[in-house]
Order: structure tokens, then sequence, then C-alpha cells
């Protein structure tokens, strides 16, 4: 569940980075100019990669909490701040599960709207952004937190490792494109995060090998349907791709996986609601993936 | 009910549904799971865990501290259990012995020792639960195809209950000695076993005033092989504070015997009317008045037992196993639907048929 509060509405938030393809998405006229305070929920299960060789697997169910405050300093450029925290249970290997928290990298942004193209029928934007994390991602000798932050990034669909890799301090670039034509809409993103090594966070060193510098890329495409001036379905999916990863695989994992998300939004005014689904198709990074629920923005003017 | 209990539970009911939902949409599987729909199981869970008093969620362990596990040794070969491991001559004191009716390890091959301190006797004043003295440490070792993968230390380091400390020692490949291994380990030496966390030994163990699970009058009370310790050498060597009168003979017929075991020593040490009150880490236990404990003043006939009194015309049903929610948890495993619920991912068949046939005759 997402909610959002903003009070005022620049058009370039119609190409976002990170949550774009996640959210459900706004009138691109509603979009908020100044500050604008959001906060959204995401809940799912998880068997994801874990970079242990006795934990070859982190498996459980999370809530994954975003928080993220913009401040638009004109019409074409903004900054960011957001914050992941997760809350989740994660499984031990017997079967049972234990309770956990922990805080991802939080982020720190800006973003520019490259360019704009309006008709009476069409719009196209492209936008660009840069988001530099603060490498404060939990971890403990036990390993509950990485794990927990394992399973978030599954729940994510692996689309933002930024967030969830602990030890590292993260550099996300990307890049946004947009185009609406009634009673349809196309957005597709690319974001590269870096992830650059500054501890081993309590990885055990004989059992994983974190490397000095993480790479990877998500490419991301939705295609929306606007049923009514209410109603609009939208199909996402997004690739990503383990170029480098932030620790070298302890188990043979595809580093390509792509995931898709089917989404029903409801837009009643300033209230965005949106039901979604997203599961890993075509193969299994190291496991599976599936979350869902329920999203909603409210954007107060 | 709280947010904080709707948030802890949410992500369950998600994992429910997510569980639930594709193979529920095959046809095959449709009826199946409408059937443990209508048993309640599924539902019970989610209702308890959204709504239910405490919304307790049994599944979820206390974590044992990291500098608790970090008081035991690094090493199989420091924790006193043989005097020369390349031999696997064991160090004096250490008795091997077997329980009469084990825990279903997926078929795991298993080794048991114990150790008391010098001099020191187990008191059996309570012969259900036995007070075991501060130093006795016990070890189970788990094997695959003749190849050790782990074993597991019990060690009693004070004189409280709570003084159990727990862990597991995962075998090196060269199979020289073991490291421990606090965090578990999943598909331990390219298996199926998996290594229990510190932590979810107490899962199964807690559940007893004794934490020892296997090594009881009842467990102990079959004949023992050449050089194992059973209950008449634990009397012998002066080992009891209070020796019991007689062997705590199981009743009933082979079937019987055989559905009676199975149960005391996979499901009791949740299932009993005897759990302590909030010692150390709890969880896996059951907000229900299931008994299924072999307890010594209640082997005067198959009635007197537990089982019996609190089991039948409710999770059995006498004469119908497949209209029983127990012979379906038995034979079944995943999330929600399957007994034991841990440290097991295979159907014990032999169990299952034994609990069928019992079923049957009842």
């Amino acid at each position: 569940m997402s909610f959002r509060v903003a009070r005022v509405a620049p058009p370039l938030v119609v190409a976002t980075t990170g949550t774009a393809l996640a959210e459900p998405a706004m009138d691109p006229d509603l979009a908020p100019r100044g500050a604008q305070i959001e906060a959204q929920a995401h809940l799912g299960v998880a068997t994801s990669p874990f970079d242990v060789a006795a934990l070859r697997e982190a498996k459980g169910q999370a809530l994954v909490l975003l928080a993220t405050g913009r401040y638009a300093l004109s019409a074409s450029f903004s900054l960011e701040l957001r914050a992941p925290l997760v809350f989740g249970s994660v499984a031990q290997p017997a079967g049972s599960y234990v309770d956990a928290a922990a805080l991802g990298n939080p982020q720190i942004g800006a973003r520019y709207r490259l360019t704009e193209r309006r008709s009476d029928e069409a719009a196209l934007t492209l936008s660009g952004a840069v988001e530099l994390g603060a490498p404060l991602a939990g971890h403990d000798e036990m390993l509950k937190a990485n794990r927990l932050l394992a399973i978030a990034d599954g729940i994510e669909g692996r689309g933002h490792p930024e967030w969830f890799v602990p030890g590292v301090a993260p550099l996300t670039g990307s890049s946004a494109l947009r185009w609406a034509k009634a009673p349809f809409s196309l957005e597709a993103e690319l974001r590269v995060p870096l992830l650059v090594r500054i501890s081993e966070a309590n990885l055990p060193s004989s059992t994983a090998s974190p490397q000095k510098l993480g790479f990877a890329a998500v490419v991301g495409v939705e295609a929306r349907y606007h049923l009514s001036q209410r109603l609009s379905l939208a199909s996402a999916a997004h690739l990503f791709l383990d170029l480098v990863p932030a620790v070298e695989h302890v188990r043979d994992v595809a580093r390509v996986q792509d995931f898709e998300r089917l989404s029903l939004h409801v837009h009643l005014g300033a209230l965005a609601l949106a039901v979604d689904l997203q599961t890993a198709v075509g193969g299994e990074l190291g496991g599976s993936t599936v979350a869902g629920g329920l999203r909603a923005a409210a954007n107060l003017r | 009910l709280s947010v904080r209990h709707l948030i802890a539970a949410a992500p369950t009911f998600l994992l429910e549904l997510a569980v639930a939902a594709p193979a529920a949409a095959r046809p095959a599987q449709a009826a199946v799971h409408a059937r443990r729909w209508r048993h309640g199981g599924r539902f019970t869970v989610m209702l308890v865990a959204l709504f239910g008093a405490d919304c307790q969620r049994y599944w979820v362990c206390d974590e044992v501290e990291s500098s608790r596990t970090a008081e035991l040794p690094g090493r199989l070969s420091e924790t006193g259990l043989y005097e020369n491991l390349a031999t696997e001559e064991l160090a004096p004191g250490v008795f091997p012995y077997t329980p009469r009716f084990p825990l279903w390890s997926d078929g795991a091959e298993k080794r048991r020792w114990l150790l008391l301190p010098n001099g020191r006797q187990i008191d059996t004043t309570n012969m259900d639960d036995w007070v075991f003295p501060e130093g006795t440490k016990l070890w189970k070792e788990f094997s695959l195809g003749g190849v050790r993968i782990e074993t597991r230390l019990l060690e009693k380091r004070g004189p409280a209950d709570a003084d159990w400390f727990s862990l597991a020692y995962v075998w090196d490949l060269d199979g020289k000695d073991a490291r421990a291994a606090p965090l578990g380990e999943l598909d331990a030496h390219h298996t199926d076993h998996d290594v229990p966390a510190a932590g979810e030994c107490s899962a199964c163990h807690g559940g007893r005033r004794a934490f020892v699970l296997g090594f009881s009058a009842v467990q102990l009370a079959g004949v023992a092989a050449v050089g194992e310790l059973d209950l008449d050498g634990l009397v012998e060597r002066d080992l009891l504070s209070t020796p019991p009168p007689s062997k705590p003979l199981v009743p009933g017929n082979s079937v019987e015997v055989a559905a009676l075991g199975y149960l005391h020593a996979n499901c009791s040490h949740c299932h009993n009317a005897a759990r302590p009150e909030g010692a150390g880490a709890r969880c896996f236990d059951p907000q229900d008045s299931y008994d299924f404990s072999l307890a010594v003043g209640r082997l005067d006939g198959v009635g007197s037992t537990p089982t019996y009194r609190t089991v039948i015309g409710r999770a059995v049903k006498p004469g119908d196993p497949d209209g029983s929610r127990l012979y379906e948890l038995v034979g079944s495993r995943g999330m929600f639907r399957q007994m034991p619920p841990l440290a097991t991912e295979k159907v014990d068949s032999s169990a299952v048929a034994h609990i069928r046939a019992w079923i049957e005759g009842l």
C-alpha cells in the first residue's frame, strides 16, 4: 500500500527513477510541484540467492517500506531522498522462522527532465537521474539482516540492488522515457546501479567472496491501457542483469532474470489505487519470488 | 489486534495465498486443497495469525545470541566426545544409546552418545521429565549413505533448565573433524540434509522441561545393543536418583505400539500437557490440548495414554484414516501442511503405513 502526500506537481514526475514502474501511476498533470512526501509498502515472499556457502538461499516473507521525500527546485529539476526499511520473517535451515527488521541503503538523488514533446494527442518525456546511496544497510553476525535484505531484493524483483545490498556505497544512474496517447501509455526505463564495496558486511570470508565493485543493469517497460478516465490496466516487465555480482555467487544462478507485473489502477481524484501481482518468469534466480498487494497514492494539492 | 500484529501476520497470509493459489488452480489439486481448507488448517492458521487473541505465530523462534553459541567449542574434537577422533575412540564416561522410538530425520542414519559428569546422577523424581546435572552433554550424529554430515551437541552449562546450550557441527569434507555451524547449513555436503541453526534446537527440545528428548525412561526401556546404555544400565550404574520400579512398557499390540511410539517421538515434544512456562526460547508452542506423549504413569492400557484420551475423535477419526487430519499431516510435506513442521522434507512412508493401520483398526 502506498500513500503519497504532495503539495505541487511538476510534470517531470511522469518519468521517475526507481519506483516509476512500481507505483500506481498518477495523472502527470496532477504530479506535485515543490515538496512531496511519499510512502509505500510492498508485501511479498521470496527465495533469493544468498552469498554464503552454508546458506545458499534466503527465504522468507517481508514487508518493504519505502519513504521518499522529493523537492522540485524547478519545473525540470528535483532532488530526492529515499529510505527503504524492511520487516519480515527469515526462514532458518530446519524450517522455523526468525523475525527481523533492517534498514536498506538510503538514497539521495537528483532528477532532470531532459526533454518533453507535447501535442494535442500525445506526450513524450525523457528524463535522467543520479542517485547516491549511503552504506547503511543492515548486517549482523547472525546474517539475519543480510538475509532479510536479500529477501526484500527478491520481492522487489531485484530491480533495486542499491537499496538492499549491505556493505556497499551505491551510485545509480537512470533514464526514463514515457509516451502517452490516449488510451495508451508506454514507459521504459534503464537503470544502472554501481555498488562500491566498502565492507564485507559480516559475510564470513571463508565462505563468501565480496567483490570490490558490483555492477548491474535493470531494463523495465510498462504498457498501460486506460479503460476509462478512472480505471487503467497495466502490464510491466523488467529485466535484471547481474553483470558483476556484488558478492560472487556461491551457487550457479542465472544472472539474467525477468519479472512480470500485472496491475489494475483506479484513479479517484487525488487518490490512486493499484492492485498488483509480480512474479519471476522464465526461470528462477536462485529460487522464486512472488510479491503483490494493494498500493495506494494520495496526491493532495 | 494491533497494527503490529497485522504487519507481522500479513507476510504469512500472503505466503499462504501464494502457496495455495497455483496449486489450487490445477484441477487435480483443487479437490485436495479444497478438502484441506475445509479441514480448517490453513484458514485457522490465517485467522489465528490475523485475529488470534495473542496473534502467536508459532513457527517463529527466538534467535540465540551469538555470544551464547560462541561459548561452545568451535570444533567437534574439542567437545569431549572422542578420546581419539581418528579412531573414533570415545572419551571416558561417554556412552552410546539408542532410543526405542527415534525421531524421523528423512532417513538419515543416527548415532547418539551421553556424558554425565563424574559422580552425578540424573534427578528422576519426575519419571517423565528427568533433570540432568550441570555438565551433561549429549551428541547426535547424522549420516547419509555412510557419510557423516553433522553432529549436534546439547550441553547443560548451569543448574537451571534454561542452561542448555545447543550447537550443530558440520563435518569437514575429509571427515577428520567438524566445525561449529551456529547459523545451520542448507543442503549440507550437497545432500538434501539441512543442518539446523542453533536457535532452532529449542523448537523441539524447549517443549520439555528435561530439554533432552530421546533419553528418557520410555525411550530407554527397550533392549539395548551390546555396549549401549539403557534403563537397566542406568540403574546398574546408579545414575538415576529414583530408579523406576519396573520398565515402562508401551501397551497395545504391535500396530498400536508402533503408532504410539511414533507419535511420542515425533509429536509429543510440542504436543504435551507439561510444556514448561517460558523456559528459554519458545516457538512451535501449540495452542491446543493434544497430547501425544507416553507418560510413565499412564501405560496400563492404550486407553490410558494421552494420545487416546486427547486425540481420538478429534484429529483421528476411528476407522477413517483419509478423514483424519493427523494422517493427512503426517503424510504431507509443505509449510502448514506437514507434521512435524520442522527438520523434515520427506514423508516417513513406514510411519504413514503404521498410522494408517492403527486408525483403520480403531
